[in-house]
């Protein structure tokens, strides 16, 4: 099986050089990227702008608009991942992440105080600006508007012809610095919609009324669950769906579903999964390492790197995103990525 | 009867039937959400204190032999210090971590499937002939290779071969050595050596991972660290030798005291796969013993001495065992299983007997067993 590696003992233990190397500074370490948070300014009341300053193992130079973080944190002795857009990376290569209080980690992190160090990874995601310089169209509701504010920048320094952005949101968070830009560049059309003033949802006729070319143009969107529906739904009615590259940052799960496509992301397969994952993978022809088929002897754990799965002995839902799973006792209940 | 596992007769525990030994699972199984259900920061807390322990106790105690070595009382306690400490990362830290459970915490460095322990078996080798095969086919006799590790006979069921007559110096020079036999384990040298069924070639293939595994093992305690100690290269290297054989001794007798009791049954034929599991959960109780002793006890086997709720739930935080204990105890009482638990050296006392015992043909232990009867009553008048 391809996914097998090669057997290396590990001569140094990273995590023990880690250990030594915090008790010395915090943020060092030998391989991880480590960085400490040296400001916190509220954009919002739940919505915080946080700039982080990693150590030296960040490939800052790696980083396109539109790429985002995995921020861990130790949350009541068990460490919780999220992603985070990067709003930008400054000249001293600090990363500014915005932070919108709506879950665990989230939570956790606003609550951190200025100094805190956190694990953080490199950067990474595929919602990235094509280099061409025809028109776009921007669309974010929420704090997605943190993916296409980093899209906006990138789009007027590459002197992209024509930017639109549809922005839904409930707070004025970034609303002064995208209206100064509008100002400031006549290519840039900013379109505001307060759902709390008035209440707005995206539909067909606001998009004509707004951008009357839209068809032709590329969109990219980031926000909540609603606006991405709608949005899946124009764009696939009017057969354009190739032209809309998209970010969710919630997942959409049918738990009621029964097949789902599940992917093993080192072997580069993909099968329907209808039993547990073991199985399926096995009917599909993949041999994942197994023993007990029962849960109890831990050999098919596994990195679930994203989607939901269904723990079959506790009837448990598991949504987030890089935890361990075993197969032989896991059901998909959304499309999944597993690191095999 | 219809049981997939054909229990013992001569047994401490009473027959159940289907519908008891179902009800009995469901029993279990309550148990078992109850403690997992409350899994959370204060057993991290517990995993992250241990490992810390290994950490500054492995410091420590190199310090003490590098620096120190040629000095007898500091070279005693180096050496028993490190022993202690690679104790503690084999039994509570790493046989427990490569069960998975501490997956939970999501944290890659205490991952079941990426922790290698300091051992000479790698982790991969091990999470196959431990926690599957021997997890899964529990004393099953030609299923389990712990059943004697192809080496000694630990059960009547085993058949009796003249090697077996050496079962004691066998034994004694398998707990010295454990270390490299739980590495080899996977190979089945015996195949090899006593049934003739496979080649040294085969073996030098299949050991490719072991290979690599001990020649990190040995250039770490034996080349590495003698030679950063210079002048006290000696003592280091003595030191070391020392601790692993420390620490083999004391995890054989561990395992041993968990399955190789008086009491604690061995199973023939292998039906497992008409097996319910319910009936494998009677079979993990009858097939191990627990011993009893204070907390540092329990801390140094890695709550093996738990041996009968870690076969219960092999992916459970060890920690919890204890908590589970008296209520799997009191399960037993209920149902007139036999719970198998006495103190260490009780336990260990009863090992030797049975291996005794084991050394020679059934036949012959019957009818030494008769002669015995028989004195017995020529003397009872």
């Amino acid at each position: 099986m391809s996914h097998v590696m090669q057997y290396q003992p590990q001569w140094i233990r990273e995590d023990f050089v880690d250990f030594i190397a915090e008790k010395v500074n915090p943020v060092w370490a030998w391989k991880k990227v480590k960085a400490s948070i040296v400001d916190i300014n509220m954009l919002s009341e739940d919505f915080y702008q946080i700039q982080l300053q990693p150590n030296h193992n960040f490939h800052a130079k790696a980083f396109r608009a539109g790429h985002s973080i995995l921020v861990t944190l130790v949350i009541a002795g068990v460490r919780q991942q999220r992603s985070y857009s990067i709003v930008k990376i400054t000249e001293t290569r600090n990363i500014v992440i915005a932070v919108k209080r709506q879950g665990k980690v989230s939570n956790a992190l606003t609550d951190l105080a200025v100094g805190s160090v956190v694990e953080i990874s490199q950067v990474q995601g595929d919602f990235t600006l094509t280099s061409s310089q025809d028109s776009i169209l921007l669309l974010a509701s929420g704090s997605g508007i943190t993916a296409i504010y980093s899209l906006l920048q990138q789009a007027l320094t590459q002197k992209t012809s024509q930017i639109d952005l549809i922005y839904f949101t409930r707070d004025d968070a970034f609303h002064t610095e995208l209206q100064q830009l509008s100002e400031q560049y006549s290519q840039f059309n900013y379109h505001h919609f307060n759902t709390l003033v008035q209440k707005q949802h995206l539909n067909v006729e606001l998009l004509e009324s707004t951008v009357a070319d839209f068809g032709q143009r590329q969109s990219y969107a980031c926000g909540a669950k609603g606006m991405m529906q709608s949005l899946n739904q124009i764009y696939q009615q009017l057969g354009i769906a190739n032209q809309l590259k998209q970010e969710y940052f919630q997942v959409v799960v049918d738990e009621n579903a029964t097949v789902q496509p599940v992917v093993f992301l080192r072997a580069q397969q993909e099968f329907a999964a209808k039993t547990n994952l073991l199985e399926s993978a096995e009917q599909a022809g993949l041999k994942p390492a197994h023993g007990c088929r029962m849960g109890i002897c831990n050999t098919c754990t596994c990195t679930k790197v994203s989607g939901s799965t269904k723990n079959l002995l506790t009837g448990e839902i598991d949504h987030d995103s890089n935890t361990q799973i075993k197969l032989c006792i896991s059901q998909a209940v959304s499309p999944v990525v597993i690191n095999l | 009867m219809n049981m997939s596992v054909k229990f013992p007769e001569n047994s401490k525990s009473k027959h159940l039937s289907a519908e008891q030994i179902a009800e009995l699972g469901q029993k279990i199984d309550a148990i078992r959400c109850d403690i997992m259900d409350s899994i959370g920061e204060q057993d991290a807390q517990y995993i992250y204190k241990i490992r810390d322990f290994v950490r500054y106790s492995e410091i420590a105690s190199r310090g003490m032999l590098m620096f120190g070595g040629w000095i007898p009382p500091v070279w005693l306690l180096g050496t028993g210090l490190l022993g202690l400490s690679k104790i503690v990362e084999n039994m509570e830290l790493g046989h427990n971590v490569m069960h998975g459970q501490f997956d939970w915490l999501n944290d890659p460095n205490l991952n079941g499937a990426n922790y290698d322990w300091d051992t000479m078996a790698t982790g991969d080798d091990w999470k196959y002939t431990h926690n599957y095969i021997h997890h899964t086919y529990t004393n099953i006799v030609g299923k389990d290779h712990d059943v004697g590790y192809g080496l000694i006979r630990v059960s009547e069921s085993q058949k009796w071969e003249p090697r077996f007559l050496f079962n004691i110096p066998l034994t004694i020079q398998l707990m010295v050595f454990f270390e490299w036999y739980v590495g080899v384990q996977n190979l089945h040298l015996e195949d090899v050596i006593a049934y003739k069924t496979k080649t040294w070639k085969e073996v030098w293939i299949e050991s490719a991972k072991f290979r690599k595994k001990a020649v990190r093992q040995v250039a770490k305690d034996y080349v590495f660290f003698p030679l950063i100690a210079g002048p006290n290269a000696i003592p280091v290297f003595a030191g070391n030798a020392v601790a692993n054989v420390i620490r083999s001794l004391w995890a054989s007798a561990v395992i041993f005291n968990g399955h190789f009791t008086e009491d604690a049954e061995t199973f023939e034929p292998d039906n497992t796969e008409t097996e319910t599991r319910a009936e494998w959960y009677l079979r993990q109780i009858r097939g191990s013993s627990n011993f009893t002793g204070t907390e540092w006890l329990h801390i140094l086997s890695g709550n093996l001495s738990h041996q009968i709720e870690h076969h219960l739930f092999p992916d459970m935080p060890a920690n919890r065992y204890a908590e589970a204990a008296p209520k799997i105890r009191a399960l037993c009482a209920e149902y007139g299983i036999n719970y198998n638990e006495a103190s260490f050296f009780k336990q260990f006392g009863s090992v030797w007997v049975r291996l005794a015992k084991c050394s020679l043909p059934n036949s012959w232990t019957a009818s030494v067993a008769q002669s015995k009867h028989k004195l017995k009553t020529l003397f009872s008048f």
